[in-house]
This record gives C-alpha cells, structure tokens and sequence, in this order.
C-alpha cells in the first residue's frame, strides 16, 4: 500500500508560504482597499488548497529494493529509484516536525540536479530510519565500524566563539540595532542615555566599551553554541555523516571522491591557541547544502588534524616539509608587505589628518615603514609549497589568517602560471590550480626552480584514476 | 619558458579592431541615450563626459595597443597529454590543461569571424573554460577532432 506523508505536511508548507510571502502578507494586511484584500484571501486560500494537493497527491512505498514515488495533481509523476542508485540519503528535521516526531527524507541519486529526487516531507521518525536502513544496506551492515570523529567540548565551543571575529559583527549589530529601535523607545530613555553618555569621563568610556564588547561576546558565544552544540562528524564505510542543529536538526552525507581539496585556516588568535578550522571543498548535491558542508571542522586543536588524516583522508598529508618561495620572488612578498602595511595606511592617514585638522597624527607615518616590513617578512616566511606523490600543498596568509590547502592532483583540472612585466625580469611567476567546484588556488609569486617542479609534478605522464570526477 | 609553437591568424586582429569600433559605438549610443535624459529631466551634465571618456579610452587601448600585443602573445600547443594555451597583454599567462580533463570542444563563429574565415575553439572543463579564438575555419575543425580523438584515448588508457 503507497502511503502518504503525515498531513502535518500542510501546516509546513502553510508556514513556509507564510514566511517567503510574509512581506507581501503585511502589505495586504495594512492596505484599505477592500479588493486587495480580497486578492490576499484568495491567494491564501488558494496556497492552502495546493498543498492540500500536494500532500494527497503525493505518495511513496518501499518495495522491491527500492522505493517508489507518486506524485502530481493533473499530470502524475511516477518515479522509481533502486537501492544501487542511491548516492546521498539525508534527513532534516525543521522544528514543528522535531516537537511532534517527525522528520524530512531526502534522497539523491548520482544524476546532479540541484534538486533532490526524493523529498518525503512529515514522515515518522522511526519510519524514516526504517526507510534509511531498506535502501542503505551496506551502511546499516557496518554500523559498528561508525567512529564520531570530530564533537565539540563545551570549552571549545567557547574557545570557537570567541576567536571567531563573529563578536564584533553582533556588536556592530548591536549598535545599529539602537539606531534603528532608537525611535521606538520613549523619548525620555533616550534624552536620559544621551545626557549620560555627554557626561561620561574617559574611564566610564573605557569601561562601557569594555562592557559592550563583553555582551556581544556573550551573545556569539549563544549564536556559536546554537549553531554548533551538537555538531558531529561521523566516520562512515565511503565517507563522512555530519550532524548539526540544535532546534532543526540537519544531516549531511559527503562521499569521499567528491572532496576535491582540503584547507587548514588558523586565524591569528586561533593560531595562538593552537586551533585551527578545516574546510573542504565538494562538487555536487544541492547548492545550500553544499555550502553547509564546507566547514568540515569548524574547531579542531591543530595537533589532531595530522591524526585525522592519517586515519580518515589518507590521501592527504600533513607531515611533509614544505619549501619556501625562492629568493627572487621574496622581494615581491616584501613589496606587498610595502602597499599594505606602509603606502596604503600612510594615505589614509595623510587623508584623515587633513580632513579633521590633526597634523599630529602624521608622525604615525614615521612608524609605518617597519609594518610594512614585518607584513613583508611574515609573508615570506609563512607562504610555501610541497609536493608529494599525489598532492600538492599551498601555504598562504593574509593578514589575519594562515591557510594551508591540501589539493590531490587527480581532482586539478587545470594549471595556470602568469607573469607580470615584473615578474618577468626576474623569472619569477605566480601559479594557480584550478579544481571543478569551481575554486581555485593561488600561490602569488614563486621562483623559476619552484615553478619548474610544480610543472613537472603536474605534468607526470602517469595520472591515476583520470575519470574519477 | 619555452615558447609555444602554434599561432594564431593575423586577421584576428582586424577583428578586434572592428569589434573596438562596434564597442565605442555602442559607448556613444549610451551617451547620447543620457544626454537625452539629461536635457529632459534636468540631470547632471559629468556623467556623459564620463561615459564618453571612459569610450574613448577604451577604444584607444584596444585599437592602438592591445589588439597587437594580444595577436604577439597568444599562442597555443597540443600535445599528446595535455594542451597549453598562452594568452594576455601585459601580463601573460599560460594554462596547461591535461586531456583527461577535457569534457567537450566547441567551435563558435560570429558574423564577423566568419567574414575573415576565422573561427574560435572553446574548450570545456568542470573548471573555467578556456578558448583560442582566431584560427582558420578548418583548423579549427581540424583540431577539435585531434583533441577529440586524443581525450577518447586518454580515457581508453584509463
């Protein structure tokens, strides 16, 4: 017998159609004419009656190793997917589904539309793991061999807040949050906040800063915390499983072929620390949940991600010693440095004292040269390559943030190197890798040698598993 | 760096040029388009010189400079493993594309291509495309079906 889905379906779809139209909803709402919102009603209603459809309309059953699919009001759709086809089976859970016991199937099969093929929507909870376990057996097999990989400590969850740079978006938030409340509230507060803060001295200055900033830290600790309190990477036979969501609960699957690289970002206080997060990058699937996915770690102590490697991503190595850029190219890195830490802060500042009259200000300047300097050297020191068999490894920074990119070359699908009239004179070149998920990696300048065994690794007669992707 | 033996057409560049002439047409169709509005609804007048500057410029530097420079620059090889396309004008860059990778080649030809006898070869990966534009007619035939053939290989190997 085909069953349908819990008709607790309807209310989500309502909900939905109520939050994407909720603008339009207002308008309607506030609008006089009565023949407007006599349209509104009737779009109400009828929304109302398209989801009834749907939800009648739609039916699934699980048999024959696999799982069928109709659906359609006038023109039915049947669809019918077997248990080998199947590439990714996931299950979200928004979170009137969670109060009541309920869940979202999704089931993709290799074919890359963004679109899942199979979406059952209000579907038991318990059902939906029966559903899992009949299509996936191979997994369901070998649950014991499932490691969690990766969870966060209530430290670490800390730790992550608070060295994510998040709090000084939520303060920034925090403060337009006043301006634009600032009408709302009574006008005898604000009068009230402004005569204090007129008659503040330096140190209440200090110490409402102080105290601002500790808020906001609080409140990214909260928002880290929602998003990621119960985040899991589980280690599965041909992938990883990851887990997230505290109210809507969400569950990812990512194969391993389609991991095309791996990045290691340390920002400077996560560095200090000793954390650093890695993200991947992955082709296929839907376009929201790929964007999920790219954080894979989004908080790891640096000492275990050799580990994880080791043991989960054999194929990528974090052990190998890496080669700096060459003597001819460090003299480009120290250039940058130069623009940045010296040419571009300098105007700034000549522009600032000018415009504000604070001809003091100039004696900055004086101090400029040796950032420069120090944004130059940490360049040259911190930007390598490495090679090995199968990878290639880039090691960048930018001002605030180390990266160090893991790209196996089977998953390269082009190679690009550039040169400058510059760069030209003293053979120095920058070079790119490109992979599909259309991203790409850059190492801005190297020397003649590096770019020569760059060339060479990329061009190995021999390139195994060609048509993986 | 080695060079690269394959060239390009030399009438490519007079297809530039005529396509800087279609582009500063088209510039000064924009700014006669706002010096219209601008009459009618009382708008700034220094955008129109913008627009029209920004026109002139540009037709300078691709009629004068770049056009000759880019037909210098760019040339191509195709190899048994891989092909490599050097293209740019004052900053020059090479692509190396190994054949494995190659998903399909597609030959494109705009009208005025086609009244020189010059086509353009897209080359399509999972990453960005890649193009040699300003090859005869049937070389480019000619090479889309080396390349075919020699992805078809690299796939047999495999």
């Amino acid at each position: 017998m085909p069953k349908r889905q819990h008709p607790i379906f309807i209310i989500y779809l309502l909900g939905k159609w109520f939050k994407g139209n909720l603008l339009g909803i207002l308008f309607v709402l506030f609008w006089n004419g009565s023949f407007i919102t006599y349209i509104g009603i009737a779009m109400l209603v009828l929304s109302l009656l398209v989801s009834l459809g749907k939800w009648y309309s739609t039916t699934y059953q699980v048999e024959n190793g696999g799982i069928h699919i109709f659906s359609g009001i006038f023109s039915k759709e049947k669809t019918f997917i077997h248990r080998e086809k199947v590439q990714t089976i996931r299950t979200q859970t928004p979170l009137l589904f969670r109060l009541f016991g309920f869940t979202s199937l999704y089931i993709e099969t290799a074919g890359g539309d963004n679109e899942p093929e199979v979406s059952i929507q209000g579907i038991r909870e318990r059902e939906a793991q029966e559903i899992i376990r009949l299509m996936n057996q191979v997994t369901a097999f070998n649950e014991k061999e499932e490691t969690i990989i990766f969870s966060f400590s209530k430290m670490e969850l800390v730790l992550g807040a608070s060295t994510s740079w998040k709090f000084v978006v939520v303060l920034l938030a925090l403060l337009f949050a006043y301006d634009e409340f600032s009408d709302v509230i009574p006008k005898e507060w604000t009068d009230y906040l402004m005569s204090l803060v007129n008659s503040f001295s330096y140190q209440t200055w200090i110490f409402v800063i102080l105290l601002l900033l500790v808020i906001s830290l609080i409140l990214s600790i909260f928002l880290f915390g929602y998003k990621y309190v119960n985040y899991k990477v589980k280690k599965e036979e041909d992938g990883v499983r990851i887990f997230q969501g505290l109210l809507e609960k969400k569950e990812f699957f990512i194969k391993h072929h389609r991991i095309q690289s791996i990045t290691i970002k340390e920002n400077v206080l996560r560095k200090a620390l000793g954390y650093c997060t890695v993200s991947v990058e992955v082709t296929g699937g839907m376009e929201e949940e790929v964007g999920e996915l790219k954080t894979l770690f989004p908080f790891i102590k640096k000492s275990r991600v050799k580990e994880i490697f080791s043991l989960y991503f054999p194929d990528y190595d974090d052990s190998l010693q890496l080669h700096g850029v060459g003597k001819e190219a460090q003299g480009f890195y120290y250039r940058r440095g130069l623009i940045l830490g010296t040419i571009i802060p300098a105007v700034a500042i000549i522009g600032v004292s000018w415009y504000f009259h604070l001809p003091l200000l100039l004696w900055m300047i004086a101090v400029l040269p040796i950032v420069g300097f120090f944004i130059g050297r940490r360049k040259v020191m911190h930007t390598k390559y490495g090679i090995t068999d199968k990878q290639l490894i880039f090691s960048i920074v930018s001002p605030f943030t180390f990266q160090t990119i893991f790209v196996n070359r089977s998953y390269i699908q082009m190679l690009t190197y550039e040169q400058t009239i510059f760069q030209r004179r003293k053979a120095v070149s920058s070079i790119a890798v490109a992979i599909a998920a259309s991203a790409s990696y850059t190492l801005a300048h190297i020397d003649k040698s590096g770019r020569e065994d760059i060339l060479a690794w990329f061009q190995k007669k021999k390139v195994t598993n060609a048509r993986e992707i | 760096m080695k060079e690269l033996t394959n060239k390009i057409e030399k009438d490519m560049v007079k297809v530039w040029h005529i396509r800087s002439y279609i582009t500063l047409a088209v510039f000064f169709i924009i700014c006669g388009i706002y010096v219209f509005l601008m009459m009618k609804f009382q708008l700034w007048f220094w955008p129109a010189y913008v627009i029209g500057g920004i026109g002139i410029i540009s037709f300078i530097c691709s009629r004068y400079v770049t056009a000759n420079l880019k037909y210098k620059t760019f040339r191509y090889e195709i190899r048994e493993d891989e092909m490599e396309i050097q293209s740019g004008v004052f900053i020059i860059t090479r692509v190396l594309i190994p054949m494995n990778r190659i998903q399909y080649v597609t030959m494109e030809q705009g009208p005025i291509m086609k009244k020189y006898g010059l086509a353009e070869l897209e080359i399509s990966t999972a990453a960005p495309n890649h193009s040699i534009e300003g090859i005869t007619e049937e070389r480019a035939e000619e090479l889309r079906r080396i390349i075919t053939d020699l992805v078809k290989e690299r796939e047999e190997d495999a």
